[in-house]
């Protein structure tokens, strides 16, 4: 699964070289502490311990625990799960993932009318902060709404654990690996 | 012979008579026919080999290995989705296995308006040679899963007309995967019959192989070269070249052009990458109350279809919209269906009750294409914008496959989009109206990219002529679904094999 093209596009467009946060991704790298819920692994393979962190807030609001069923994004652990995926990806695509990551910890508060960094905000309001994307006037802030839900959503329930709660019983054949 | 790119070790440089590139619907059958008439025939498939037995019916492992771009390429602004096989048998390995034909106003359409006068016994023949080899029988009224019955008795009970679907597929024990490869080469693609049968004739096949560049020789015939390349990230491994008296490309309506463009021809082709229709589709899902298990990913994906607002014309070609339930992977569908967070999940709670359909309106052709080359190859911009004209008859459809729907007893109706509140009822109908379309907003799919190397007899608005050669190039030939004029069929399988039968016995007829 990739990241769709347009939201690389628009990520390097309208996210990294038109709002200039180029500037700001070291910032991300060293400044941004988001209020973490669980520890990052020791062995990420793209992303570094702050993006991992608002990676895994990002897709808890996407994915949550509880609701219509328990299971949510942090008990699959997704967002190592999107790094691991990462790893075979273009290296433009991963540049992508970094521009939305920082777009919606800075930006998507703004679009919802809060001040401060997405990471910081209480479940409700993080909630808001990625409506804002979905229902901007932005095309840019769409596409980002797009881009991650599309990461997120694809490989929670491309994830067997996800399964028993839709009632869906899964492949016929057994396991195999794709050979090379 | 057979040989995949992992076992090659060397740089490839080889001598044949005709070099086929692309091994999908079009190349396949080039290449039967050619190796089987005894002559010299290498294929090559950027893509990789696969088989039932490596189709593990997980979305997150088949679709990067079957799919060009892991099934994630995107018009320019991320309205469509333009999905393309890219593995050995191209297509033909990931598609419904429907098997419709170009309909007579289509090619009445051609004749007037492109200057296509084709022989229609000659078109009946190959399609009936096609028809054979693929083993194309009607899908048996046991095999309609309810996905694919429950709109169909509503569209009926509305006197609507609808069909069943002719297919391809022989022992097919209804697991529901064909959209992500057969596991039980139930579906007869273009793998398990043209190329299998090209290479008992002598054809060579070389997968994970992308060829980017052909020059015409001083002597004559074509120089082709490329690389074998590291499956999954397709960077260049070795070099390869093949020196070819004839070079057939098909490679598809978005590739194969982009080799002619990396060639130095797009000057002398001004029609090149031009006149692209994608045939956008619209997914619709529809929820079912609890009492009804739909249970929608067993049994064939897609069996049925509501053609009772098909407006098929010698003025216009393909027109009007069709809808036809197909069901796809839970990941797909997933990251299909409207929302996030908690609303997202108690729809995808409700899966056992949902089903789905695709709303398909044809399009006039009016999309271009443009490429970069680089490490991994080609990446594809596709500029395309949907006309007012096609937005009204989406709504339209939209309209009537709600309606279908709700005759069928669903409670609810949600097209693919992140803002459209979901339709609730009759009186809800005419929101459809209003439906928007607009990136990041919206999300269609297309799974028949046409045009782009579009056939004529004017090289100033067309790329290849009848014999599917390039204007001006001879001994360089288009054989894909682009070198359709207009969409060819809701279904582009059987045309695109009909065009490669009939281009292949040309050139044989021919002698070249």
């Amino acid at each position: 699964m990739q990241l769709p093209e347009v939201t690389r596009r628009s990520f390097l467009r309208g996210t990294l070289r038109g709002a200039g946060a180029v500037a700001l991704v070291p910032m991300l790298a060293v400044g941004c502490a988001p209020e973490r819920t669980a520890a990052a692994p020791r062995d990420l393979r793209v992303l570094g311990v702050a993006e991992w962190s608002l990676l895994d807030t990002i897709a808890d609001t996407f994915v949550p625990r509880g609701g219509a069923f328990a299971l949510g994004a942090r008990d699959l652990d997704l967002a190592t799960r999107i790094d691991a995926y990462l790893a075979n990806e273009r290296p433009e695509i991963v540049r992508g993932v970094r521009g939305a990551l920082l777009l919606v910890e800075w930006a998507s508060p703004l679009a919802s009318g809060r001040l401060g960094r997405f990471s910081a905000l209480d479940v409700d309001a993080r909630i808001a902060c990625i409506d804002a994307l979905r229902t901007s006037r932005s095309a840019t802030l769409r596409e980002v709404f797009a881009g991650l839900k599309t990461l997120c959503l694809f490989l929670f329930y491309a994830a067997d654990e996800s399964w028993t709660a839709l009632g869906y019983d899964g492949p016929l054949v057994g396991r195999r690996v794709v050979s090379p | 012979m057979i040989a995949q790119g992992a076992a090659l070790r060397a740089p490839v440089a080889r001598r044949t008579h005709t070099l086929v590139v692309g091994s999908g619907a079009g190349g396949a059958v080039v290449a039967h026919a050619l190796a089987t008439a005894g002559v010299e025939t290498v294929v090559v498939e950027e893509g990789g080999h696969f088989l039932g037995r490596d189709m593990t019916q997980r979305d997150d492992e088949m679709l990067p290995a079957l799919y060009r771009s892991a099934g994630q390429q995107l018009t320019r602004d991320g309205l469509v989705n333009v999905l393309q096989g890219s593995c050995y048998g191209g297509s033909t390995v990931i598609n419904a296995a429907d098997c419709e034909p170009t309909p007579a106003p289509v090619y009445e359409h051609w004749r007037l308006h492109h200057g296509l006068a084709l022989d229609p016994g000659e078109i009946a023949a190959s399609q009936a040679r096609v028809f054979a080899m693929l083993g194309v029988r009607p899908i048996e009224a046991e095999q309609v899963n309810r996905n694919n019955a429950l709109p169909m008795d509503g569209a009926r009970s509305l006197g609507w007309r609808t069909g069943t679907f002719l297919h391809n597929r022989e022992g097919c024990i209804g697991s529901g995967y064909c959209m992500i490869g057969c596991a039980y080469d139930a579906k007869k693609g273009a793998h398990l019959n043209y190329l299998p049968r090209a290479v008992e004739a002598g054809a060579d096949v070389y997968t994970d192989v992308r060829i980017e560049r052909i020059v015409p020789r001083s002597g004559g015939g074509f120089l082709a070269s490329g690389f074998v390349v590291e499956r999954g990230p397709l960077t260049p491994r070795l070099p390869f070249e093949v020196q070819a008296e004839r070079i057939v490309l098909a490679a598809g309506a978005v590739h194969s052009p982009a080799i002619l463009d990396a060639s130095g021809l797009a000057r002398d082709l001004p029609a090149l990458g031009r006149n692209v229709s994608l045939q956008p589709q619209l997914p619709v899902a529809a929820l079912f109350p609890d009492s009804v298990d739909v249970v929608a990913w067993r049994g064939i994906p897609q069996s049925t279809y509501c053609s009772e607002f098909d407006a098929n014309t010698r003025e216009h070609g393909l027109g009007g919209f069709r809808f036809e339930p197909l069901s796809v992977g839970v990941a797909q569908l997933a990251s299909n269906l409207g929302g996030f967070g908690a609303d997202h999940k108690a729809l995808m709670a409700q899966l056992r009750h949902a089903a789905m359909a695709l709303l398909l309106v044809p399009d006039a052709p009016s999309g271009h294409l443009a490429w970069t080359r680089g490490e991994r190859g080609f990446t594809a911009s596709i500029d395309y914008t949907p006309t007012p004209e096609w937005a009204q008859r989406l709504r339209q459809g939209l309209r009537v496959v709600a309606d279908a729907y709700f005759e069928a007893g669903a409670r609810e109706v949600r097209p693919a989009s992140d803002v459209f509140e979901p339709l609730c009822g009759r009186r809800d109908l005419a929101r459809a109206d209003s439906f928007p379309i607009r990136s990041g907003v919206t999300r269609l799919i297309s799974a028949h990219v046409q045009g782009s190397c579009r056939m004529g007899t004017d090289p100033r608005g067309s790329v290849v002529d009848l014999e599917h050669q390039v204007h001006g190039v001879p001994g360089l030939y288009v054989v894909d679904a682009s070198v359709f004029p207009t969409s060819a069929s809701t279904h582009t399988m059987i045309p695109v094999m009909t065009f490669a039968d009939r281009a292949a016995r040309r050139m044989l007829a021919r002698g070249v």
